[in-house]
């Protein structure tokens, strides 16, 4: 189970946004995703709500939620590139042997 | 040119990994103004997408509109150019030019027969043709002849949408807007002067993920965007249920961030999405700027009687008027949020 918050559905006014991040402090955990631009991962002062933040190339912010989950699910390994992965890996292998 | 293969299969080839995929449905949700849980949806329309043709006509215009597309930033408008839509015909950005630029137009056309999208911004003038040409073409032919083939029609901007500034009293061209001309086109209004740069884009990538167009309101706007009043989702609204108003735009009600009612705000009969999506990569909208709204995505809202009265009673800004809209301010805003939020819950059944 999961919940997430889109922070442009929420009309914020002047510094409420950063008043949110403030009492929800920062966590243990953060991680940063480079996949169409830079995307963080901070895992707040409360444990299981994260706050991600997708960028685009040039820097800008696309979209903001918060998470509340055990782990972001783009933090996982997919499936679909772990299968284009192995083969890859396999062709490296080969490249190297042959 | 369309390309035949699949969104999914683009951003692939490109070397986007499913991550960088996922990440863009859920930018994309955002941006159509739909719930996060509705993500894996999206990606799941939007692996087998294929990318539109898109002609865009501009024609009584000031090219705002195009301005505020260029600066999308989700996605940027380069993005949407070479992944999600192929724009085939915009006499303001395509690189060719005279009969060449007529000749993308027609090819796009014939290729995409019933298929391709157009996009309008400007406002057709039917006083006299010639007010307004392209390539010798008057632009109520030239949209006449290019929507024939057309699965829908955007109309961007008010203009477009319900003939704007140059339909404005005296309307001395005969403006008239796509809507009054196109009737076997399904017409999709997206109204703003200019409409902000994400709706445009997010729009275009509800076609793009879906198919098919979105819920419009009973004016032919998209209820994910123009489902809400300005005032149902101000942060000043507060201060209005309070009565607390700000006289000029330089006392101290102004400067304690009251509400700009009597300053004219039309936000309380305007819909759009300014107050939550807001400006310039979201940082701010007119009222967070101490500026009321004009009400630039209503119809003839240059002829609503003047950007700095009031709403109330036109011109009136006695006390006790003011008083008395306040006071019902709080029992018609708790009508009219419920009314709105019941919109968008339908919007959002509706794209299910």
């Amino acid at each position: 189970m999961s919940t997430t918050i889109d922070l442009r559905a929420i009309p914020l006014g002047p510094g409420e946004e950063t008043q949110i991040e403030q009492t929800l402090g920062s966590g243990e955990v953060s991680a940063t995703m480079e996949s169409l631009g830079r995307s963080e991962f901070q895992e707040t002062g409360i444990a299981g709500v994260w706050l991600v933040t997708h960028r685009n190339a040039q820097e800008e912010v696309i979209a903001r939620f918060i998470e509340i989950v055990e782990v972001p699910q783009l933090l996982r390994s997919q499936r679909q590139d772990m299968a284009d992965a192995l083969s890859e890996l396999q062709s490296r292998l080969a490249a190297e042997s042959g | 040119m369309t390309d035949a293969i699949t969104l999914g299969e683009h951003l692939r080839a490109q070397g986007i990994s499913r991550r960088g995929f996922l990440k863009f449905c859920a930018a994309t949700a955002s941006l159509m103004a739909l719930p996060p849980n509705m993500v894996p949806a999206i990606a799941k329309a939007l692996e087998t997408a294929r990318r539109p043709s898109v002609i865009w006509l501009s024609f009584q215009e000031c090219t705002g509109c195009t301005e505020s597309l260029t600066r999308s930033h989700a996605p940027t408008v380069e993005g949407l150019i070479f992944n999600t839509i192929s724009l085939d015909y915009h006499h303001t950005l395509q690189v060719a030019a005279g009969h060449q630029a007529e000749q993308a137009r027609a090819d796009a056309m014939k290729e995409n027969w019933g298929k391709y999208l157009v996009v309008v911004d400007g406002s057709i003038p039917l006083g006299d043709p010639g007010f307004s040409t392209i390539a010798g073409v008057s632009n109520v032919e030239m949209l006449q002849e290019t929507v024939k083939g057309a699965a829908a029609v955007v109309a961007v901007g008010s203009c477009a949408a319900f003939g704007g500034l140059p339909g404005a009293a005296p309307n001395p061209t005969g403006a008239v807007s796509v809507r009054d001309l196109v009737k076997d086109t399904p017409v999709i209004n997206v109204p703003g002067c200019p409409p902000i740069p994400v709706v445009i884009t997010g729009v275009l990538a509800h076609y793009l993920t879906f198919g098919k167009l979105p819920a419009l309101d009973e004016l032919g706007r998209p209820k994910a965007f123009y489902g809400q009043t300005i005032h149902d989702r101000c942060y000043r609204r507060p201060f209005y249920e309070r009565g607390k108003f700000a006289e000029s735009f330089d006392d101290e009600g102004a400067k304690k961030g009251w509400c700009l009612y009597k300053l004219g705000c039309k936000g309380p009969i305007t819909y759009n999405a300014c107050a939550t999506t807001k400006w310039n990569e979201g940082v701010s909208f007119p009222i967070e700027a101490g500026h009321g709204c004009l009400g630039c995505s209503q119809p003839r809202f240059w002829d609503l009687g003047g950007f700095y009265k009031p709403l109330s009673q036109g011109t009136s800004t006695n006390a006790e008027t003011l008083a008395a809209a306040a006071a019902a301010g709080v029992a018609i805003g708790v009508g009219s949020a419920m009314l709105s939020k019941r919109r968008k819950d339908q919007s959002q059944k509706e794209e299910v």
